[in-house]
């Protein structure tokens, strides 16, 4: 499964987490196959980031390298406060690996 | 502020004693060799609420037990007296702490996850560096941030404004409650947590969960705590309030002999631990368990938006 924006959603995917709103309700439980009206509508809510099941998703190089760059920019601003500190990149590095990984798999 | 003025509000908060109660009726049930499981289950099954709570959890995909446990007296002998006494813990806190503070800045469903998610990744770090009641971990971490709650709750002003100092200046909520209070979140925990009487390690586990190495008899577990915590956010699991990786303590971290390949090779069970942790949750708030309650939150999505 993998992380996906409303944006990037198409119509025949599956969701693998329900989705749930800011109080935790659950709107959209995971399983449901979406269709181009609910697309629309998770937009209009707003509804940032969507996890998906695999099926039918193609994942190329430049696909990759654009999550890694989301990645590290998100890291990056997470890291602020403990830059130029070898332990934390270290850290910071195996968190974009690991994340990275489990956004391609 | 001073800590003396939240000391005393903490002194007078009236819904407090209950978890207090209830946690020391089980230690001292617990402790007492001659008391048998039934006596305990007996003090536990007289509050309805918590009772029903911990009997959703032990029958949750958390557990995945193979039958049905329909009492706390059989939910003793089928998971320990250790477990059940920290589900009543977390039950009893979750009951009491759960509501929101009405803000649109903090939302306690992103909270409670971090904290649930910091629980289960403490319980594993807990394992690797020998804590030896593991158990503990998880509750530690599920209690780590339990100041922050008292601040939204007994002290919604300053809870406001450093809210919104985090959020504006995106700062660490530590370091902005040192500027607006002197104190920190860390500090209120654990003298609610010393209030509470609970025991020393969860006491110095939520008070030093930013610096461990400052905790005199448990270190390790409350660098599982510490960690946890810097982990979940790392892996952008709930919020605490802000979005921030706090320094990680050195000198904690060379003394428990983990190394950041160990760390590395912990993430994919971490993460498994977090999304149980997930269902930990849902049963808590009483959403993923009722098909019905999911099918009228989606029908009200609908015609909100058609």
């Amino acid at each position: 499964m993998r992380k996906l924006r409303v944006e990037e959603l198409k119509p025949g995917m599956f969701l693998s987490k329900t989705i749930r709103d800011e109080k935790g309700n659950a709107l959209l439980r995971k399983g449901v196959k979406l269709n181009s009206s609910l697309i629309h509508l998770l937009c209009k809510r707003r509804i940032p980031v969507v996890w998906v099941k695999d099926e039918n998703i193609l994942q190329d190089n430049a696909t990759i390298e654009i999550k890694r760059k989301e990645i590290e920019k998100s890291l990056e601003a997470k890291f602020r406060y403990v830059t130029q500190n070898p332990i934390m990149e270290e850290l910071k590095s195996i968190l974009l690996q690991y994340l990275l990984k489990r956004q391609i798999e | 502020m001073k800590m003396d003025e939240i000391r005393k509000s903490i002194d007078r908060m009236s819904k407090l004693p209950t978890i207090a109660v209830m946690l020391n009726k089980c230690s001292e049930l617990m402790e007492n060799s001659s008391v048998s499981a039934s006596a305990v289950a007996e003090m536990i099954s007289k509050d309805q609420s918590i009772t029903s709570m911990v009997l959703r959890l032990v029958n949750s995909s958390f557990y995945g037990l193979p039958q049905k446990i329909n009492s706390v007296n059989q939910a003793i002998v089928v998971l320990g007296f250790n477990t059940v006494r920290n589900l009543v813990l977390s039950c009893s806190v979750f009951d009491v702490f759960w509501k929101g503070d009405g803000s649109t800045r903090f939302s306690m469903f992103e909270f409670w996850k971090h904290s649930i998610g910091c629980a289960a990744v403490a319980k594993i770090i807990g394992s690797r560096v020998g804590v030896h009641q593991f158990e503990d971990a998880f509750i530690a971490g599920l209690l780590h941030d339990v100041g922050k709650i008292v601040l939204a709750r007994y002290f919604r002003d300053d809870f406001l404004m450093i809210l919104r100092i985090v959020q504006e200046k995106n700062m660490l909520f530590k370091e902005v409650e040192k500027q607006i209070l002197g104190f920190t979140h860390a500090e209120i925990g654990g003298y609610l947590a010393k209030k509470w009487n609970l025991p020393g390690n969860l006491i110095e586990g939520i008070t030093f969960h930013h610096t461990p190495s400052l905790s005199k008899n448990n270190t390790n577990l409350v660098l599982a705590v510490h960690l946890a915590d810097i982990v979940c956010r790392g892996l952008g699991f709930g919020s605490g309030g802000d979005d921030l990786i706090p320094q990680l303590d050195t000198s904690a971290w060379n003394n428990s002999g983990l190394t950041m390949r160990v760390l590395e090779k912990l993430l994919p069970e971490i993460d498994k631990e977090i999304e149980r942790a997930s269902d930990f949750l849902s049963v808590l708030t009483e959403e993923e368990n009722k098909d019905e309650q999911v099918a009228s939150n989606q029908d009200k999505f609908w015609s909100k938006n058609q």
